[in-house]
């Protein structure tokens, strides 16, 4: 698998927020239910603009949802 | 197992290639093998037969599989393996474009045996760019796969 050096906090993310499904968040964001799916289990990191609207969606900080793991 | 419409429709056009060039090339491994100029002259039809055979499969491979899932727009994760997978399967396609013009421009120091004037028709260099271009396609398709089910 590709090594991936960003971690998520998507899952409690979607849990805290009325357990918003994998296809509302990815609707919210405008990628696929795959690509969410992808994100979640830290197989894509995905471009800074769609990290951006992640975090407007739980209307968090950026920092709040990912994290640099090196 | 979970598969997304991209990688179900990618999956087909693997399959569909695989086994309508794979009739293919067994044909012109037999002529070329055996060595007859007259069965080659069936080759090209054989080609035209194969591509319409694939393109007919395909409209309705993919009409199908669109009518039963859910049709997803290509997302920034889609683009990137799609590019990903069509630089290597550039790279495997430019390898074969080389080993065919050398192909080419070598035979004219080929013996004058028969079996030698067969491999230095044109129509064996022109089977040699469309078997590059088909592998091309195979490690393309099958690239994107494990881009998808392994991360990217």
């Amino acid at each position: 698998m590709a090594k991936c050096n960003i971690r998520n906090r998507i899952r409690e993310l979607r849990a805290e927020n009325g357990e918003m499904t994998q296809q509302a968040l990815a609707d919210a964001i405008g990628v696929t239910r795959q690509t969410v799916v992808a994100i979640e289990h830290e197989k894509y990191s995905p471009s800074l603009e769609v990290a951006f609207r992640i975090a407007d969606t739980f209307d968090v900080p950026l920092d709040a949802v990912f994290r640099y793991d090196p | 197992m979970d598969w997304s419409f991209q990688e179900k429709s990618i999956l087909g056009s693997l399959v569909i290639t695989l086994a309508a060039f794979g009739y293919y090339f067994l044909q012109a491994f037999k002529v070329f093998t055996g060595a007859s100029s007259a069965a080659a002259l069936s080759l090209p039809f054989v080609l035209i037969g194969v591509v319409a055979v694939v393109i007919v499969v395909e409209i309705v491979y993919q009409a199908v599989l669109a009518i039963r899932s859910r049709p997803e727009g290509a997302d920034e994760r889609d683009r990137l393996i799609e590019a990903k997978a069509t630089r290597i399967a550039y790279f495997v396609l430019a390898t074969g474009a080389v080993v065919a013009a050398g192909h080419a421009l070598l035979s004219v120091f080929f013996t004058e045996s028969v079996e030698a004037r067969i491999v230095s028709q044109p129509v064996f260099t022109a089977n040699l760019i469309i078997f590059s271009f088909i592998l091309a396609e195979v490690v393309g398709f099958a690239l994107q796969l494990y881009y998808y089910r392994r991360g990217v």
